[in-house]
């Protein structure tokens, strides 16, 4: 993880070109000039690659944090209340689930002028509502458990309850709600890019792997050096989150055995 | 009771709205599309008698009135971009998609859920790690790329599937080997899904089934002597899934709206793709009556959740009745 | 990670080698006559009528089967008689056109094809809504018919009446169409060489040879046309011999690829779809005709067509009209030259930098020109990066914008009628290729009257083009229109509305194994017409 933050800080260090510029001729094999050769337009797809970290944690955090508070904050207040609250606030959740897609994107886009915050508000603003139905199921398991119910027969109040109950319950299954969100994120956008609707000119991992489809990388030899480096870099990524997950995991388990024990 | 059904009225009223407006909203003109692409020569008189053949230079409230009242007659009119009856395009692209997103759907879920309960039982072990790993490599791929990976081994180099449509248009098959020729036909598509969206009911399943294994009425069973594989199954089992199963119903929620980047990359002729070029091509009313269909479809989904979460965990009825 | 995980890891990586030794499938011996050949489309047409077609391709090309012209485009990209004598007589003024229509045409339903039918089709295209009928039919102002001899009398002279109206307008039959409210709503039924026996929506074409056609019977029976619309399951159809052809272009980097497949022949030939770079000459700076000028000097033609198009285009020229068509003007191609680039701007008085080196505007406020993008076109994304490299080595900075393809005509070019107005600074554009190949490209290029010049999406205004543009359309000499042609050209290449960048070749590739006629046609694919009719 701190080796993919590194990557982004110091791109511009790291990679020997800027990653618009255009370094070679295009569809050049690696070389030493060019590790990873040169994409379509004969950029160096090791600096892209490079670059990409940047663009592709942004977009990545950016997306998941819109998504992770809107998710939560709706979630866990319909689960815990429920009643009428929950009712409305599931109700608007759902809303949000049947506006269609595509159209939103595009409304979206047109608006706000594709940047990458264009694309990360779009992903989070899209994705939030999946959140919030499971955090709330979760919530309201949580909230009909025995010990909770016998901790608030003491006078537990809500906030206590919520902040030292039902927040640490809670937290395993969204924390990897949060990476799935994370990595949904940085593939939706090259998925939206494979669709036309995405912003091709940013330089993420997502667009490198849509260049790379569109001008038939799959065909030829070029799948070595032009796909399968940003795919193994999502990899690396996904799977770092993972297990940064998979410790923490432990420690809340731990911790809940005690509460429990 | 009766406050949730007066819920669902707002709620199924706003969507129709919304369906009606939100394509309205969309940069660009339909205009394109009915005329083609020599726009650029219409004479603004020309151009005028088309917008009014279309009624597309009605005021929007009377097109909106003309909307409501076509959804309860059932006349929805003939597609701009296809200039076939809505009606048949939608209804002939359903069962497509639900071919595909519903073999699609059961199988991540049954795949996943074992996998995960696996992980979560084998915790801390070796091959624990081993299954996280698996599952996030493969859940860190975008679909198309997988696709292309599959289309390129098992579709050309390998030569066992076809690799675009849903069934043989050169071959006209009747009978079994119709629906053989059907089901060869699924096969990259559905893998391609499965692997999409099997990580989201591996995560949920484990982290649900770990959390469950340390409750305390799981711990009292075991000190009551239960053999340990009977707690797995009936106890564990029935309480952790309940997460699952809001994955679930949301994916059903989705289902009929299908996945557009596999229906494309397959040319598989679902309700997805169906929209998605109703979007590119600006077809209001296409838009309006598919994206209404799908709409609905998820509305369901989530009364049916309601429904089935007091069947399947008889807490929750005293909680939803507070 | 082992047994398991490393089997499947060895599996995807096996299958990713294996893409990249695809070996052909072998297919049966290269016949020219055959009964089923299945040809890829690269999207749905509706059902392909000439009122419900959609694109030029593949829609208007798979629609030249269906449907025949009075004359037609040979393989040469001439104009010649088709469903008409050769003794055809056009008038001193180009105002009358007379043709003898052939015996025995038929329609596809048995009935026979009469003048009656053309004069029913000019009339009738006025009342539906298809533009480029319309466009055609409403400059004929009458149609006299005497047995088989069909008169035309045009409103105003028009020298390329053939070409852009008569090789254009398909006939359409009136024992099908009178009467009928709304054409779209009728089932496609020609005179052409091919029956379409069967449409589903977004899945398949069915054409099957018209065995009655005038020109003989069609040689291959049937061909299936499924839509695939991905373009990189396309080729790889292609290449798995799943189809034998498919409407539309292959990517330049496939052609080392194809040329290894020994069942696969590439037909190359030369290319009239134009890749644009527009200015808006409403909004300031690129109001200056000079600052526009002085930005074509900054763009590297060469390097543009080398690296988007792996050399497989034509270069452009600042007269627009393409060399080989009658009314290309010599001598206005395009010089790259930075450093004159940078002296325009330095004397226009765009001197200040920031400190990046970026040029102010004119009272030093920053200056950051939006060049817009179809973000589903990966040529035109690309090429759009280069043009702001390009331009970004003259210190003019320009952003590279992608969006959804709707939404940038919605920009360039709202409700597609040019007094509409625009918003954008420079937005990447092209035009089909009969748009190019009329005569008087140029004035519906930059006339700013909004009817004329339908497709002056840069709002280019000049009184001196006017003046020609207006004289251009009342004249009655070729020899003039040519002349008066070559001005505008000229007028304009100093005035730079839009930049003309290429014209990508159009490379077919064919399965030569599943059939062995396919025809060269010269600016279309192998995918035509001719490929299929009897010699």
């Amino acid at each position: 993880m701190t080796l993919f933050i590194f990557l982004a800080m110091l791109a511009p260090w790291i990679a020997p070109y800027s990653p618009s510029e255009i370094v070679g001729s295009s569809f050049s094999r690696p070389s030493w000039e060019h590790l990873l050769g040169t994409n379509d337009i004969g950029q160096d797809i090791f600096s892209e690659v490079v670059y990409g970290t940047r663009y592709s944690l942004m977009i990545g955090l950016l997306a998941t944090l819109l998504s992770w508070l809107i998710g939560a904050v709706v979630g866990i207040t319909a689960g815990w209340f429920g009643g009428v609250i929950d009712d409305i606030l599931m109700k608007i959740t759902t809303f949000f689930i049947t506006i269609p897609y595509f159209p939103l994107v595009i409304v979206l886009s047109a608006f706000m002028r594709g940047s990458l915050f264009t694309t990360a508000f779009v992903l989070g603003i899209t994705s939030w509502p999946g959140m919030a139905k499971v955090l709330r199921s979760q919530t309201m398991k949580i909230k009909s458990s025995e010990y909770i119910t016998s901790i608030q027969g003491m006078g537990a109040g809500n906030r206590y309850l919520l902040l030292h109950h039902v927040l640490p319950e809670i937290l395993p299954l969204m924390v990897y709600h949060v990476i799935m969100r994370f990595k949904s994120a940085i593939l939706s956008e090259s998925s939206l890019s494979f669709l036309g609707l995405g912003s091709a000119v940013n330089k993420s991992w997502g667009a490198i792997l849509y260049y790379a489809q569109a001008k038939n990388a799959f065909l030829t030899d070029a799948w070595i050096w032009w796909i399968l480096p940003p795919g193994i870099m999502i990899i690396l990524l996904v799977f770092g989150l993972m297990m940064i997950a998979y410790g923490l995991e432990g420690s809340t388990n731990q911790r809940l055995e005690e509460t429990n024990g | 009771m009766k406050q949730k059904k007066s819920y669902y009225i707002i709620l199924i009223a706003a969507v129709i709205t919304l369906n009606f407006f939100l394509p309205r909203c969309l940069p660009g003109s339909p205009i394109s599309q009915i005329i083609g692409e020599n726009v650029g020569g219409m004479l603004p008189e020309e151009r005028e008698r088309i917008l009014e053949t279309y009624h597309l230079n009605d005021s929007l409230p009377e097109q909106f009135i003309e909307y409501i009242k076509n959804i309860f007659t059932l006349d929805w009119g003939i597609s701009y971009s296809k200039k076939q009856p809505i009606k048949d395009l939608i209804f002939d692209a359903i069962p497509w998609t639900l071919l595909l997103c519903g073999t699609n759907l059961i199988l991540s879920t049954v795949l996943g859920t074992v996998l995960g309960t696996a992980s979560a039982m084998l915790r801390k072990k070796k091959k624990d790690l081993k299954i996280v790993g698996l599952m996030t490599i493969l859940g860190s791929m975008p679909s198309f790329w997988i696709g292309m990976v599959l289309i390129s081994f098992f579709g050309v180099k390998l030569g066992w599937f076809p690799i675009y449509g849903a069934y043989s248009v050169v071959k006209k098959y009747t009978g079994v080997a119709k629906i053989l020729d059907i089901l060869r036909h699924l096969v990259l598509p559905v893998i391609t899904m499965t692997i999409v969206s099997l990580m989201s009911f591996f995560t949920t399943s484990r982290v649900s089934v770990l959390e469950t294994i340390h409750q305390d009425y799981v711990t009292l069973a075991e000190m009551r002597g239960i053999p340990k594989k009977r707690i797995q199954v009936f106890y564990i089992m029935r309480n952790a899934l309940i997460p699952v199963f809001t994955v679930f119903m949301l994916e059903v929620g989705y289902v009929l709206s299908g996945s557009v980047v596999i229906e494309s990359l397959f040319s598989y002729p679902g309700i997805g793709y169906l929209l998605y070029n109703a979007v590119l091509s600006r077809d209001y009313p296409l838009m309006q009556y598919g994206f209404l269909i799908t709409s609905v479809m998820v509305i369901l989904a989530s009364w049916l959740t309601d429904v089935l979460y007091c069947k399947i965990d008889p807490r929750m009825v005293s909680m939803l009745e507070k | 990670m082992r047994t398991r995980e490393k089997r499947i890891a060895a599996l995807l990586m096996a299958s990713m080698i294996a893409t990249a030794t695809i070996s052909p499938v072998q297919a049966m011996a290269g016949e020219n006559e055959v009964e089923m050949l299945t040809i890829g489309m690269s999207k749905d047409q509706s059902t392909i009528t000439p009122f419900t077609y959609i694109n030029g391709t593949p829609g208007f090309d798979v629609m030249r089967f269906i449907y025949d012209s009075l004359f037609t485009i040979n393989e040469e990209n001439e104009a010649v008689p088709w469903m008409v004598s050769d003794d055809y007589e056009v008038s001193e003024d180009y105002k009358t056109y007379k043709v003898t229509l052939l015996d025995g045409i038929k329609w596809q339903d048995g009935e026979p094809l009469t003048a009656e039918d053309v004069k029913f089709t000019f009339e009738y295209v006025l009342t539906q809504g298809n533009g480029r009928w319309i466009g055609i039919a409403s400059g004929v102002e009458s149609i006299d018919i005497d047995g088989n001899e069909i008169t035309f009398h045009l409103a105003d002279p028009k020298p390329d009446f053939i070409r852009s109206g008569l090789a254009d307008m398909r006939i359409v039959a009136k024992h099908v169409y009178e009467g009928v409210e709304d054409a779209t709503t009728v089932a496609s039924m020609g005179s052409g060489a091919y029956k379409m026996a069967d449409y589903v929506p977004d899945q398949y074409y069915t054409l099957e040879a018209f065995e009655d056609y005038f020109k003989g019977t069609p040689t291959v029976k049937t061909l299936q046309l499924p839509i695939i619309s991905n373009s990189s399951v396309m080729q790889q159809s292609l290449i798995s011999g799943e189809i034998a052809a498919y409407t539309g272009s292959i990517s330049p980097e496939l052609i080392e690829t194809y040329e290894a497949a020994q069942n696969i022949e590439l037909i190359s030939t030369e290319g009239y779809v134009s890749t644009l770079l527009l200015f808006n000459c409403e909004r300031a700076p690129l109001d200056e005709a000079d600052f526009r000028v002085a930005l074509t000097y900054a763009i590297d033609l060469d390097e543009m067509i080398e690296q988007v198009c792996l050399g497989k285009a034509d270069k452009g020229t600042a007269g627009y009209v393409k060399e080989g068509l009658a009314e290309y003007t010599e001598g206005l191609d395009y010089v790259y030259d930075p450093d004159k680039a940078a002296e325009m701007l330095d004397a226009l008085g765009y001197t200040q930098t920031d400190e990046d080196g970026m040029r102010l505007g004119k009272d030093g406020e920053k200056m950051d020109l939006e060049l817009l993008v179809q973000s589903g076109n990966t040529t035109r994304t690309r090429t759009a990066e280069l043009i702001a490299q390009h331009l970004g080595k003259v210190g003019v900075k320009v952003t590279v914008t992608s969006m959804e393809g709707g939404s940038v005509d919605d920009k360039v070019w709202p409700e597609f009628d040019v007094s509409k107005g625009r918003d954008y600074d420079m937005a990447m554009w092209g035009w089909s290729a009969p748009v190019i190949q009329k005569a008087g490209a140029i004035v519906t290029a930059c006339y700013s009257d909004f009817v004329a010049g339908g497709d002056n999406l840069s709002g280019y205004r000049s009184d001196e083009f006017d003046a020609l543009a207006a004289e251009y359309l009342a004249s009655e000499d070729v020899a003039e229109r040519v002349e008066l042609a070559h001005e505008m050209q000229t007028l304009a290449a100093s005035e730079a509305p839009f930049m003309t960048l290429f014209f990508m070749d159009t490379v077919s590739a064919v399965n030569t194994e599943q059939y062995s006629g396919w025809k060269e046609a010269k600016g279309t694919y192998a995918f035509n017409v001719f490929s299929f009719l009897p010699e």
